[in-house]
């Protein structure tokens, strides 16, 4: 069964655009073009996860989110809005949504979060001491990273990025949620530092003659795994 | 009062003209007050002088009496009107009241019994006129009466009134005249300022109210609106600078673009092509947001997302981030600050704050070798370092870098470079550091650029209602 989304959003374009991409992606799609309606539709139990435009008619997104969250729906939310400054960031996360994308954003970058919260929902329980794809494996507890038999000698700072990426298998990351998730850095630095970042790491990771990894995903971000 | 003339009516209801009225009303009560005083004084010295010459001729006339009876008394009389002629009425009457000596013919009617009593009395050897009057009763009958024409005391007081009268006379319209004058002196320092209000209200921004120098209250008014006016004048030509820096750096990304869109409608889209494009769209956001947030803070907005933070563990983060980059151009990023620095900031602008320093040094720092972050404790808060030892720059040109916009190399940036080719980058660490209260302060490091930010530990002054501009 496919999961659903709702999207609340005035514009039709984006919301169409949107709407598209999550079918295409194999999600069902349910629309509100105002506040009041997505309140409505929030509090039905089939959704799986809430897309709200930040500025709507007739009630406000954060004022749409407070409610629902105050009817103790714990449905994931990730808010969109025009404004992209950390603040605007902080104060949609403190008013309860689980993540924040600023208007213009990627379809890429919006689907790969949008996942993120959905896997985030069925968490796995108990404290995880190895992470692994593939021949790659990490061990938690002696901070020590091996593919196949080879061990990989890591910079802490390669450590951290290859964490977030072990504990995302197969998920694409873009490089704001790996600025996000693994420097809680909320800017987009005008160079390319994720992508020297990456190839570093992949230059570790994938030896001659080793199979693919680290994979980079036109227009959206990296994914690690099997081909 | 609707048939006063509309100027007096407008003239009664301005508060300066009420101010000066109520002004001189109540200097006319009290120089009222004063004049009744003056008036009662001297009526009340006149009478009791009065009464004491009344008093101290009847003590003698009693002397007279014990000294030889009625016999001693006309004796006495008939000596004393001889000496002081007709301003004394005397009588020394008989139980029927006719007269056994005096210059009166006998009691006078409406005399009662009171001991004093003021009468109108005439007589052929008395002046007509009012007297105050003493009755004492002798024994046998007898009565003795004494007044003392009071005529001279009223034409005293009379003078006296005169005086006052004439001297209201002077002071009434002078103290009107010096009120009205009071009034409008101070209205035309007041319309001085008004008069700058309105030409800045009406656009022009450089009109300053004049100043005396006299550091009086209307002398402090115009020194703080020209001072508000300053700062005016600083955030409009500032606003200015942004929106023609803005216009002017989004000309060319944007340029780019309709021509790359062009050439993809023309044929296949080729996906160099679209990267280039989304590329291009990249940085016109990133500059809108950019120069969003310097506005914002700028404005102080934000400041209720302080929190306290450990200023080590933020640069090590931050090093963290831009090493593999500054590697790759053959720099060294390194983080060196004590631990236990921990002050309330807003993290997440004060890290963009410092990747743009970081940025900044990566791009223009050629030939650098290391870019050393550190941190120390100052008096007041925390100084943050982003040191490198490439060419610096000269210090005429550090205000400028600072500035948004502010490209010290003209020719550069034409590109649409990103956020912090744009002249945005550096303008943005100051803003921030000025939001904290603190500011930037650009140095040499002998060789190199030394930016030093400071932060005060303090929480800066009140923060500004966070409510945010209106975009859509």
């Amino acid at each position: 069964m496919s999961q659903k989304i709702l999207i609340v959003e005035d514009d039709a374009t984006t919301a169409a655009f949107i709407a598209r991409g999550l079918d295409e992606a194999g999600f069902g799609v349910e629309r509100a073009g105002t506040g009041r309606d997505g309140l409505f539709m929030a509090s039905d139990a089939a959704i799986d996860a809430i897309i709200l435009d930040r500025m709507l008619p007739e009630m406000d997104g954060l004022a749409v989110l407070a409610a629902v969250r105050a009817a103790g729906i714990a449905t994931p939310v990730l808010l969109l809005s025009a404004l992209g400054t950390p603040d605007d960031r902080l104060t949609g996360l403190e008013a309860g949504a689980d993540d924040y994308l600023a208007k213009p954003f990627l379809f890429g970058e919006l689907l790969a979060r949008l996942k993120l919260l959905l896997r985030r929902g069925n968490g796995t329980g108990g404290p995880v001491t190895a992470l692994r794809v593939a021949d790659l494996e990490m061990d938690l507890l002696a901070r020590r990273v091996r593919r196949g038999s080879r061990m990989i000698a890591l910079q802490p700072r390669e450590f951290r990025l290859l964490e977030y990426l072990l504990r995302h298998p197969d998920q694409v990351v873009t490089r704001t949620m790996l600025l996000e998730g693994v420097w809680d850095y909320h800017f987009d630095p005008g160079t390319n530092v994720i992508d020297v970042h990456i190839s570093k790491l992949r230059r570790k990771l994938e030896e001659a003659g080793e199979p693919p990894l680290l994979h980079t995903v036109r227009g959206a971000g990296y994914r690690l795994g099997l081909a | 009062m609707s048939a006063l003339p509309g100027r007096l009516q407008r003239l009664l209801a301005a508060s300066s003209t009420r101010l000066v009225l109520a002004a001189f009303a109540i200097q006319m009560l009290l120089v009222s007050l004063a004049m009744a005083s003056v008036y009662v004084a001297a009526q009340r010295q006149i009478a009791a002088r009065d009464q004491e010459l009344v008093i101290d001729l009847r003590d003698d006339l009693l002397a007279a009496w014990r000294a030889g009876g009625a016999t001693e008394v006309t004796t006495f009389i008939n000596a004393r009107l001889a000496l002081s002629g007709s301003n004394h009425a005397l009588l020394l009457a008989d139980a029927t009241g006719s007269a056994l000596a005096g210059n009166l013919p006998g009691q006078p009617a409406g005399l009662s019994d009171r001991n004093w009593q003021r009468l109108e009395l005439a007589g052929p050897r008395l002046a007509a006129g009012p007297y105050l009057v003493l009755l004492t009763r002798l024994d046998g009958g007898l009565s003795l009466l004494v007044g003392q024409a009071s005529a001279r005391g009223d034409a005293l007081l009379l003078a006296v009134v005169e005086a006052l009268a004439a001297s209201l006379a002077l002071t009434v319209p002078a103290a009107l005249g010096l009120a009205l004058l009071l009034g409008r002196l101070s209205a035309a320092r007041v319309s001085g300022i008004s008069r700058v209000a309105e030409a800045v209200s009406s656009g022009d921004l450089s009109r300053r109210a004049p100043r005396d120098g006299s550091e009086d209250a209307y002398d402090r008014l115009a020194g703080v609106i020209n001072a508000m006016l300053d700062r005016l004048e600083g955030l409009v030509s500032e606003l200015r600078t942004v929106t023609d820096g803005l216009a002017h750096d989004l000309r060319s990304p944007l340029t780019r673009l309709r021509g790359r869109v062009e050439r993809a409608q023309a044929g296949e889209p080729d996906p160099e092509v679209l990267d280039a494009m989304a590329s291009d769209l990249d940085r016109v956001v990133t500059m809108l947001t950019t120069a969003l947030q310097i506005s914002r803070a700028e404005a102080g907005i934000g400041r209720e997302h302080f929190s306290r933070t450990d200023v080590a563990e933020l640069l090590a983060d931050t090093a963290d981030i831009y090493a593999p980059v500054a590697e790759d151009q053959g720099i060294a990023l390194v983080a060196q600050a004590p631990g236990g620095l921990m002050i309330p900031l807003h993290r997440p602008l004060v890290q963009q704050a410092l990747g743009n320093a970081i940025e900044n040094a990566l791009r223009h720092a050629h030939g650098a070798r290391t870019i050393t972050l550190s941190a120390n404790a100052t008096a007041d808060g925390v100084a943050v370092i982003v040191a490198d030892d490439g060419p610096g720059i000269p210090p005429e040109n550090r205000e400028l870098a600072l500035c948004r916009f502010g490209r010290l190399d003209p020719a550069r940036g034409a590109d649409g470079d990103l956020a912090g080719g744009m002249g945005l980058g550096l303008a943005l660490v100051s803003a921030v550091a000025r939001m904290h209260g603190g500011n930037v302060e650009l140095g040499s490091n002998e060789p190199g650029l030394r930016l030093a930010i400071h932060l005060p530990a303090a929480q800066p002054p009140a923060a500004s209602p966070p409510s945010a501009p209106a975009v859509h």
